[in-house]
Parts: structure tokens; sequence; C-alpha cells
């Protein structure tokens, strides 16, 4: 594929795109006398709107993306992201609505949230939940605000808190950032939580255990019950990271597990698009415990009229401008409605199936450090490559010349070498067997021809970067020849 | 120019202006709001929540995609809510 020139190396002198239309009202000169006026732009790119069109369609066909083909990014849950939530995102009566609007004018939107929003907590056996926060991360730092608020209400905030060895880097930089230092908790040969390391790690100073479950490796927590039993004997809460929620929608509740406080990610268990980095939504539900301190505003029914409510003294605050990213709201709300209770069971059920076909076809091509039963998503290691000199990341860049992308490496990092497989329950048998034969025939390469994956890919738009390079001398900006903007500003005098 | 020329409202600021401005009503501004919301215009932003000190003051903004007509009517409906 011919490499695509920047929009800058497209430029003519003189050629347009748009036109604004032409002044209607009578012109004044002098309206903007005194302000400094910029004449001109140096190397701003001049092109017509067809050139525009085609530089960033012909981008975007260089990027692999979830229609195009299996995603397996563990973790992510990179499933299908349905049309049908486009165009009900895209009613102009949603998409054309100012979040600054009274609240008068966008009950419709009012009521929607609020219809997630109950949706959401049914699903997830809580009591009340806020859709503010717009990324996982952010659900999880408001999620251990909410706990610092509470703590600090009944006259101590506490110091420390709890978190597996398999956790998420987010959940100790969220705890970080929230005030609170952070106690590893060991997992056992099973790859859950060793419970013995858990009690004697538990006492009056820990505000929170964060847990994932099922955790990174895709094991379900079978003490799930009995870890919320001992952090509650000290007073403590249970903080869930939602983010593996895709293996138990419609299945079990957290809250009936004994969590008091999850996040969400709508951009994965709920289907809304990743794009590339968002917008996403990371809802966070909690017990009644919590409530009071929900950032403002909540969402209110009376009569059957919505209304914000700012006044909520506990309240942790503002998190978000406006009300969280509302166009995820409506695109996660369609999926939930579309699917319906025993279509959200099914998705569970779906994922787990897939990936333990993945798991059992590759389980004596690929390494797999922990025995343990998995639901939604497995995690190999490159333990057997190794012996040829092939680690994880060759197997991912030679994965591309087959035209799949790569699962989630090195990561957790209790397993050397991860290779991190989450299929998600869209995709068919078909492709399913396409990705094995190809990680099969890779592992074959491996003892063959290792050079081959060490030099992969080679039939890709680039081929492997230098990282390091990149790092350290990146090149983000392009400049014009003479190094800054144009000269002809007029400056007042 | 339009929105001013109405009795009872004033531009707030004297500085230049580039898409958007703050006028000051005699009036509670949510009754005018009311009234242009009658008219079938969502008005400008209420500065009042945030801005206590200036509690009769609206935030209108206006970009090339409104006409002279658009703009007219604005004006209009802000005359029948005075």
């Amino acid at each position: 594929m011919i490499r695509e020139p920047l929009i800058f190396d497209l430029s003519d002198k003189g050629k347009r795109a748009f036109r604004v239309p032409e002044l209607d009202v009578p012109v004044k000169k002098d309206v903007l006398q005194g302000i400094p006026m910029r004449r001109d732009i140096e190397g701003f790119p001049q092109v017509s709107e067809i050139e525009i069109v085609r530089h960033f369609t012909r981008l975007s066909r260089t990027n692999y993306c979830i229609d195009i083909g299996f995603y397996p990014l563990g973790s992510c849950t990179m499933k299908y992201n349905p049309k049908i939530n486009e165009k009900i995102a895209g009613l102009a009566g949603f998409a054309g609505s100012h979040p600054s609007a009274p609240e008068d004018a966008v009950q419709g939107n009012l009521r929607l949230l609020k219809t997630l929003e109950i949706l959401l907590t049914e699903i997830t056996g809580m009591d009340v939940l806020t859709l503010q926060p717009t990324a996982g991360a952010q659900g999880e730092l408001v999620g251990m605000l909410l706990i610092r608020a509470c703590h600090s209400e009944r006259g101590n905030p506490r110091k420390t808190v709890l978190i597996p060895d398999s956790a998420h880097g987010t959940n100790p930089s969220s705890a970080h950032i929230c005030g609170y230092s952070v106690r590893e908790i060991k997992s056992n040969d099973a790859g859950t939580v060793e419970l013995a390391d858990l009690d004697k790690a538990m006492n009056e100073d820990v505000a929170a255990l964060m847990i994932t479950n099922p955790n990174t490796l895709g094991v379900f927590e079978p003490d799930i019950q009995h870890i919320c039993e001992i952090v509650h004997s000290k007073g403590g809460f249970v903080y869930m990271d939602g983010a593996n929620m895709n293996a138990l929608v419609g299945k079990c509740r957290p809250g009936d597990m004994g969590v008091d406080v999850i996040h969400l990610n709508l951009h994965k268990t709920f289907s809304t698009p990743h794009g590339g980095g968002g917008p996403g939504s990371g809802p966070v539900a909690v017990k009644k415990v919590l409530e009071p301190y929900l950032p403002v505003p909540v969402i209110e029914e009376m009569d059957g009229t919505y209304c914000f409510n700012y006044n909520r003294p506990l309240s942790i605050g503002k998190v978000r401008s406006f009300y969280g990213n509302f166009l995820v709201a409506v695109r996660a709300l369609a999926y939930i409605l579309s699917l319906g209770p025993s279509g959200l069971r099914e998705v569970a059920e779906m994922a787990v199936l897939n990936s333990n076909y993945i798991r059992k076809s590759l389980e004596n091509a690929y390494h797999l450090k922990y025995k343990t039963s998995t639901l939604h998503e497995c995690v190999f290691s490159d333990k057997y490559q190794r012996e040829y000199g092939v680690k994880n990341i060759d197997i991912a860049k030679r994965l591309i010349d087959y035209g799949v992308h790569p699962p989630t490496m090195s990561f957790p990092l209790i397993v050397q070498g991860a290779l991190m497989v989450e299929p998600t329950e869209t995709e068919s048998k078909r492709d399913l067997d396409l990705f094995i034969q190809a990680m099969e025939s890779i592992a074959l390469e491996a003892k063959k021809n290792p050079d081959l994956l060490k030099n992969a890919p080679h039939s890709s738009y680039v081929r492997r970067l230098d990282e390091t390079q990149a790092a350290r001398n990146p090149i983000l900006r392009w400049m014009p020849e003479s190094g800054g903007d144009s000269e002809k500003d007029e400056r007042p005098k | 120019e339009k929105c001013t020329r109405v009795k009872g409202i004033e531009q707030k600021f004297d500085g230049p202006v580039f898409n958007e401005f703050v006028l000051e009503f005699n009036k509670p501004y949510k009754d005018v709001a009311l009234s242009l919301k009658k008219a079938g215009i969502l008005g400008g932003l209420g500065l009042a929540p945030d801005y206590p000190e200036i509690g009769n003051c609206a935030l209108f903004c206006v970009t090339d995609k409104h006409s002279k007509e658009e703009i007219e009517r604005l004006a209009d409906a802000l005359d029948t809510a005075m």
C-alpha cells in the first residue's frame, strides 16, 4: 500500500474546501478594532473537499478496527458495535441537544439517563448509580472518592487500600490519587486471592479492597462472598472493577456478592464504540450507604418531571463537565433494550463459551500458567516459544500478518510473557477457528523459523516500529520550512 | 445591536465580542426565556446559576449558521417578551 502523505504535503495554494456563506447582515469594518488579527497561518493546508475526504478515508483504511476483523484484545471486550445504536444516537433530539439546555427543554434526555441508571443498577444488583464518569479509570477514582468521603464523614478516612497482585494498573493509581497507600495481596496457585494474605492484611486502617471479578486471568473468585465478609468485618468497603462484567451480565450480580461499589465500562460490556480513545463511559453503582456522596447533579423524578439536583451537601462534587457522555449512554441503553434480559444472559454465556473454545484448542500449543477454569478470557504465555528465542511480542506481530489483531500483551504482570485473549460473544465459530489456526501456525513457525516472527509483521502498512526511538525522540508536530507561524500578525500599536 | 434596541435590554459589557455576548434584562430572565420558548426559540444561557452577581443576564451566541432573518426573529421575540 502506498504510504499516505501528510495533509500538508497535499496542499496547493489557492485550493479551498468550503466557503462561508455571504454575509446577509450589514458589514461593520471596525467591529474588532484593536484586536490583533492573524492574517495567515503559514503552511495551513489548502486542499479541496474531495482531497480531504480521500485523505482521511485512506488514513482510516490503514487502521485495524472491529468492523474489519477479529479483535481479541483481552480485558477490552472488543465486541461488535451495533449500527442500530448509531442510528438512535443520531436522532436529532439526542444528537442536536445541548448540555446547557434548560431541564424543561430536554425531558426526554433526562428520562433516558434515568432509565439507563435504573437498568444498570438492576443488572449490577446495586442501589443507585451515577453516569457521570466518562472512562473506567475515572469511574475507579470516583468510586474511591465515594469510599473516602464516607469514611471521612465517619471520622477517619483510613490509610490503605488492598489490591490483588493481578489487578489492572489503574486500580493502584486511582487509590493513590485518592490519597491512599496501596498494599498488594498475593494470588494463590489457582490465580485467585490468597485468603490468608487478605485476612492478615485487613484491619481498621484499610479503607477498601479493590477487586476484579472475574479477575484479569479470567478466573472467577470463588470466595468472593467470604472476601467481602473479611473486608466488611473491619469496616472496609469492597470496590469491584467491573471491566470484566461481560462474563457476568445477566447471570449473577456483584451487589449480591457483597460488593459496595462497582464501576462499569459502557464501551466494553455494553457495546459502545471504543473510538480509538473515547468517548467512553464509566458509570459507578453503589449501595445505599454511599448514596449521599454521589457526584452532582443527581437526576431526580417527581410526577413524571425530571430535574437535576445539585443540592447535595455530602456530595464529592462535580467530577465531569455536564452529565457524562450522553450519546454513549444513548447507545448503551439502545443495546440493553434491544437485547433484553435473555439477550444479555446469552452475551455472558457465549462470551464464556467462545473463550473456553479457544483455550481448549490452544492449550497444547501455548503455555497456560494457571490451570483453573476461566470465564470470558484466558491468559496464555510465551513460555514454550521462548525456547526458540521468540517472545510474546513476536507472536503478536506475526498475528498481524494473518489479518488478526493481537491479544493484550504482558498483562497481567503475574504471567510473564502474557497473551490475554478475549474473543467476546460476537464472533462466529468460523472466525474463532481462523484465529486458532493462525496461532497454531505461529507456534510451528516459532520452532522452525523464529526469525520470521522476530522480523514480523511483513505484510502490514508499516513494519515493526522502533518503539524505543518513538518514546525517546517523538516527532510531535509538523512545522513549515521557515519553522514558525506567519509574522504578518497585526499587533495593536 | 438588534437585541439592544429592544427597551429593557442592554449589552452588559463594553469590550468587543466574537461569537457571543451578554445581555442584561430589566426583568427576570426566566420569564424572558419562557416567552422565547413559546415563540419556538431556545434562548441564551441564563447566567444566574453560575454568576449570581449578574443574575438577570444571559449569554447569547450567534454563528455563521444564523441568517439575518433568524436574528431579526430573535429580536422580535425579545421585544414581545419584554
